[in-house]
């Protein structure tokens, strides 16, 4: 201990006396392990932060799977309801269920917030306990609307209502009804869900005034709620989904329309904390982004690395002294791990600066989707101790190289005068020499990953979304929430839409369930009138909308017509079909005048018209058959208001807010571009290429300064060898590119030995990609192409100093 | 006569320390002719070596007149002196100077290497010269595997490759004993009985005996030529 006291002593003294070598080391350090800090706090406020529930490993959530759909789903109401009666290895099923609700506390301004709706056993499953008051029970869940309380999250109480104790007892408007305001959650719950925050939570018995679509309590169609379940104690995940299986094939038989080919699968709660349908992506994009901020600290580490290896090549004599006067040589190596496990310390040190300074800036890029969810990204223990144990890893590694090969110092030559005469070795795969050919690899394949991700970008940004995003304008709003019945609400449609026409600079409005490039709409089983019903019904994306919707999209019907005021409720049932399910149901016929089946509709609907395709959600879907039916007649509160102006839209936004909020004060989304919008929706790519283009380049950075400094230390070395070349008849071109020769010729095989690994790897990210393969060949180019140029600049520099060389003074110590 | 290949007229050579201004070429004249063998001789610090790097144009900072084959060596350019100097010298150093992560052969090819020549043309010239010096059969070994003796064969077969006009040779058995210093001096008469201008520098009045002129050299100064 004292030793090791003394040792860390001398380190910091060794340090201090070469503060420009100490500097570079230092800030490579930083920025390497700074970049890893970062991320590690986004993914571990991401995938690794515990559910705050008791015993949460016991816990599960479970989705529906389908034979006909990839993918997991939520369940229906009166299916969980079968499951939870059945069931016996459970302890208990909950089941839960967003809602944006419009929420008015005080005097204040009506907002909307996010409501989970969960059943009365919610809390006591979890096992958590309020901060203030009482959570609900089963007691209000009892009778239908016999419920209306109300339970505060921790960031509701502290930011809406100004943290006060009294607010308990107290009641708030929900939907325009009074609720009691029973309990706050301590801060750090939010439910099952970690990526988004629910602002409060009622029981299930207030569904009827608070879901969208209550007659979902009713329907087994309707796969809108979540459920989570704790298991018996003994029996595990896999026995338990084994013996939901009968429950589904019972199911099957008592209702085949709908539970056909369904069951059931349980993911451990900590997997369900992401939606399963958005965690492969965000863990595919977490992994790269560790690799990637992983590459950069190798690359920063051999840096370091080879600084220190001079350094001991500089200090050698002082080594051989210790070891004479008889230190042992495992002395002399703890000596330099212990300075370098110093140094990389202070980077790490040094790195969390970065890091906090980094993480601040990739917040604020953040996606939308995470805009509300109040993710923990403090720099707290957690994060403390991977910097740590990072960078005491870093020290270890780069300072292992010198520390052995002080260990391998031969006593009797280096207590010998040194040769002038340059270093003895000719050796290419000295160690020096291979961390700049790691680096160069590391490098590229950064880069490369780069390359591929900014060509999927800007390929993704070229795709046709199908209509005319230019001037038009989107904003989402619920009259549900406001009250509004269906009657009332068409009647609303109807005069907002005349309103909003009415305003100069407006072309044409209409609405949609869609919003176009963020939400809505809904899957919906269709069969061709006339089939047989035992015939599996194809699932389309449904979109109810106004009248003249495709005039405000700008686009032109293939066939028939758009909807028309008589498309109404007592009217004919009618629908419109994109191109997708027009080529899907009745390939190569036209399709106006078909007859179809909606799951859940008592008579066909005739198709009246053809749409064209377009892009839904995002520029990179696969193209969804779709079917349009008139708002009328398929009837919701929740829409969004589409409105084509003749100029840019911008300048009329406050004028469609005004519109809306003179009819109704509704709690309004923003208004936005859809040019915008879809700029949004992009926000992952976007982040993720401009992310892997800092990384790439910082990582270029440190090996530039790498070879560099390879280039410079070689110089210095070799000063003699030139001013022979000089005096031997080599012009400066020469001396220049010898110099530029032996710094690239390590380089190359760098490159070359990254290009590969990057092909190699380029096949794990190539499912991230869009339109872009991961073999695509410029992208290689590209990346070789700008190391090079680096690197050669990163040489060029001291190879100028070299041709400086004097060939008199270089000669002259003999 | 015809004109000498050597003449300098008035050079001077200074290094200045601060302030004060240290002489160490003093108003050297002399004409030198070719086909003659002469030894500088000369305490240390005379500037022996500095005048045979001034010869084969190194340095750059004197004043005077030189006159190479009658063209006037100071006005001309740095790129200009370059390639006169590589057209016409070649140089043996004391401790010989071979790089040590290359062969003998290498070593050999690096004046070719930088003088436009073509690579089957360098390999032919290189094993003319492996063959002239005797020393095939230590084509691949590298200079630690050699004899001082041996490394300073292959340091004047190297100076020799290029088939310069001059040899310029600074104390070249200074690190040598005597046996092995005669090997190179008779070495350095058959050159010079070949037709090559010879410029050495030497303490040993055996070595200098082997040339026809000796120029004494004494604090810059030449005393006696
Ligand atoms: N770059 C320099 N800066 C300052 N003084 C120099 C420099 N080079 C040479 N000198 C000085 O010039 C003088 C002549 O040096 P030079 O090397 O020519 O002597 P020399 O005759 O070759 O001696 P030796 O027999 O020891 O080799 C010396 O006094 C030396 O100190
Ligand atoms: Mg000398």
């Amino acid at each position: 201990m004292e030793t090791l006291w003394q040792d860390c002593k001398y380190g910091l003294r060794t340090l201090l006396k070469s503060p420009a070598f100490t500097f570079v080391a230092v800030v490579s350090l930083a920025l390497g392990i700074g970049a890893n800090t970062a991320i590690f706090t986004l993914i571990k406020a991401v995938f690794l932060q515990p559910v705050p529930v008791r015993e949460p490993q016991r816990l599960v959530s479970l989705f529906t799977v389908d034979e006909k759909m990839p993918g997991l789903f939520p369940i229906s109401f009166p299916s969980f309801e079968d499951y939870r009666d059945r069931q016996s290895v459970f302890s208990a099923m909950a089941i839960y269920m967003s809602s944006g609700v419009t929420a008015a506390a005080g005097s204040g301004e009506p907002e909307t917030w996010e409501a989970e709706v969960a059943s009365g056993n919610y809390f006591e499953l979890l096992g958590v306990k309020p901060l203030l008051g009482r959570t609900f029970t089963q007691e209000d869940d009892r009778v239908p609307g016999g419920g209306a309380v109300a339970v505060l999250s921790y960031g509701t109480w502290t930011e809406k209502l100004g943290g006060d104790a009294a607010v308990i007892g107290s009641t708030i408007s929900i939907n325009r009804l009074p609720f009691t305001i029973i309990g706050v959650m301590p801060n750090g719950f939010k439910g099952i869900r970690q990526v988004s925050e629910a602002a409060m939570w009622t029981p299930m018995s207030m569904a009827q005034s608070l879901l969208k679509t209550p007659q979902a309590l009713r329907e087994r169609r309707a796969l809108h709620f979540q459920v989570v379940a704790r298991l018996l104690a003994g029996v595990t995940l896999g026995q338990a989904e084994a013996a939901l299986d009968p429950i589904s094939r019972q199911l099957a038989r008592d209702y085949p329309a709908v539970h056909q080919g369904r069951s059931v699968k349980l993911l451990p709660v900590a997997q369900a904390t992401i939606h399963p349908s958005m965690r492969p992506v965000l863990e595919r994009a977490g992994l790269l982004l560790m690799v990637i901020v992983g590459l950069v600290l190798l690359v920063a580490c051999g840096n370091v690395a080879a600084l220190l290896l001079v350094r001991a090549r500089g200090r050698s004599k002082e080594f051989a002294i210790r070891l004479a006067v008889g230190a042992g040589s495992g002395r002399v190596a703890r000596q330099l791990l212990t300075e370098s496990v110093t140094l990389s310390l202070i980077g790490g040190l040094a790195g969390l600066l970065v890091a906090r300074w980094s993480r601040d800036l990739l917040w604020a890029y953040r996606p939308p989707m995470l805009a509300a969810a109040k993710l923990d990204i403090g720099l707290d223990g957690t994060v403390l101790l991977f910097t740590f144990s990072v960078s005491a890893l870093t020290g270890l590694l780069f300072g292992l190289a010198p520390a052995l090969s002080a260990r391998r110092q031969d006593l009797a030559v280096e207590l010998k005068e040194r040769s002038t005469q340059g270093t003895r070795e000719r050796r290419f795969f000295s160690f020096r020499n291979l961390l700049v050919v790691g680096q160069s690899a590391l490098c590229i394949v950064a880069l490369v990953g780069a390359g591929l991700f900014i060509e999927s970008l800007r390929r993704l940004q070229q795709v046709d979304p199908g209509f005319e995003a230019q001037h038009l304008a989107a904003t989402r709003f619920d009259i549900g929430s406001a009250g509004y019945k269906k009657e009332q609400g068409l009647a609303f449609y109807r005069q907002l839409l005349e309103r909003i026409t009415r305003i100069p600079s407006v072309r044409a409005a209409s609405l949609s369930s869609i919003h176009p490039f963020a939400t809505g709409g809904y899957l919906r089983a269709v069969r061709v009138d006339g089939q047989n019903a035992a015939a599996r019904p194809v699932m389309v994306l449904q979109n109810n909308i106004a009248e003249r919707y495709f005039e405000t999209a700008g686009v032109r019907l293939l066939e028939g017509r758009e909807f028309l005021p008589a498309d109404d409720a007592n009217g004919r049932r009618v629908v419109i079909v994109n191109q997708s399910m027009a080529r899907r149901l009745w390939a190569g016929e036209n399709a106006t005048g078909k007859r179809v089946w909606l799951s859940g509709d008592t008579e066909p609907r005739e198709v009246v018209g053809v749409a064209p395709d377009m892009r839904f959600f995002t520029l990179s879907e696969e193209q969804m058959a779709c079917v349009y039916a008139p708002l009328p007649q398929d009837y919701l509160p929740l829409v969004t208001l589409l409105v084509r102006t003749h100029q840019d839209p911008r300048p009329a936004l406050g004028m469609i807010r005004g519109e809306i909020q003179q009819l109704e004060r509704l709690p309004l989304g923003p208004v936005r571009t859809v040019e915008e919008q879809i700029g949004r929706s992009l926000w992952a790519q976007k982040l993720i290429a401009a992310l892997m283009a800092i990384f790439g380049l910082l990582a270029v950075l440190l090996a530039a300064v790498g070879v560099y400094g390879l280039t410079s230390y070689s110089v210095a070395q070799r000063t003699s060898e030139i001013g022979l070349r000089m005096a031997l008849g080599a012009r400066p071109g020469d001396v220049l590119s010898t110099i530029v020769g032996q710094g690239m010729s390590l380089v190359a095989p760098g490159v070359a030995l990254g290009l590969v690994a990057a092909a190699a790897l380029g096949r794990l990210i190539s499912s991230l990609l869009f339109g872009v393969s991961s073999g695509h060949v410029p992208a290689y180019l590209a990346a070789a192409a700008l190391l090079a140029l680096v690197a050669l600049a990163a040489c060029w520099l001291p190879a100028r100093r070299a041709t400086k060389v004097d060939p008199v003074l270089a000669l002259r110590h003999e | 006569m015809s004109t000498p290949l050597i003449k300098l007229v008035n050079v001077e050579r200074y290094y200045d320390h601060g302030p004060t201004r240290t002489w160490v070429l003093r108003r050297i004249n002399m004409e030198l002719q070719d086909g003659e063998f002469v030894s500088v001789m000369g305490p240390s610090g005379a500037g022996k070596s500095t005048l045979l790097h001034l010869l084969g144009m190194h340095d750059m900072g004197w004043s005077g007149e030189y006159h190479l084959l009658g063209r006037p060596v100071h006005k001309l350019g740095k790129k200009e002196r370059s390639e006169l100097s590589k057209k016409h010298f070649g140089f043996v150093f004391q401790s010989y100077h071979l790089l040590d992560t290359l062969t003998v052969y290498e070593n050999l090819d690096i004046p070719l290497s930088y003088r436009n020549i073509k690579k089957s043309d360098r390999d032919s010239m290189v094993c003319d010269t492996l063959d002239r010096f005797q020393i095939v059969a230590k084509k691949d070994l590298f200079p630690s595997q050699l004899s001082g003796g041996q490394q300073q064969l292959v340091g004047v077969a190297r100076a020799m490759i290029a088939n310069p006009k001059i040899i310029l040779a600074d104390e070249p058995t200074g690190n040598l004993h005597s046996s092995q210093g005669k090997e190179i001096m008779e070495m350095f008469r058959k050159l010079n009985q070949e037709g090559t201008t010879i410029i050495q520098v030497t303490h040993s009045e055996t070595n200098a005996g082997y040339g026809n002129r000796i120029i004494k050299l004494v604090d810059g100064w030449i005393v006696d030529d």
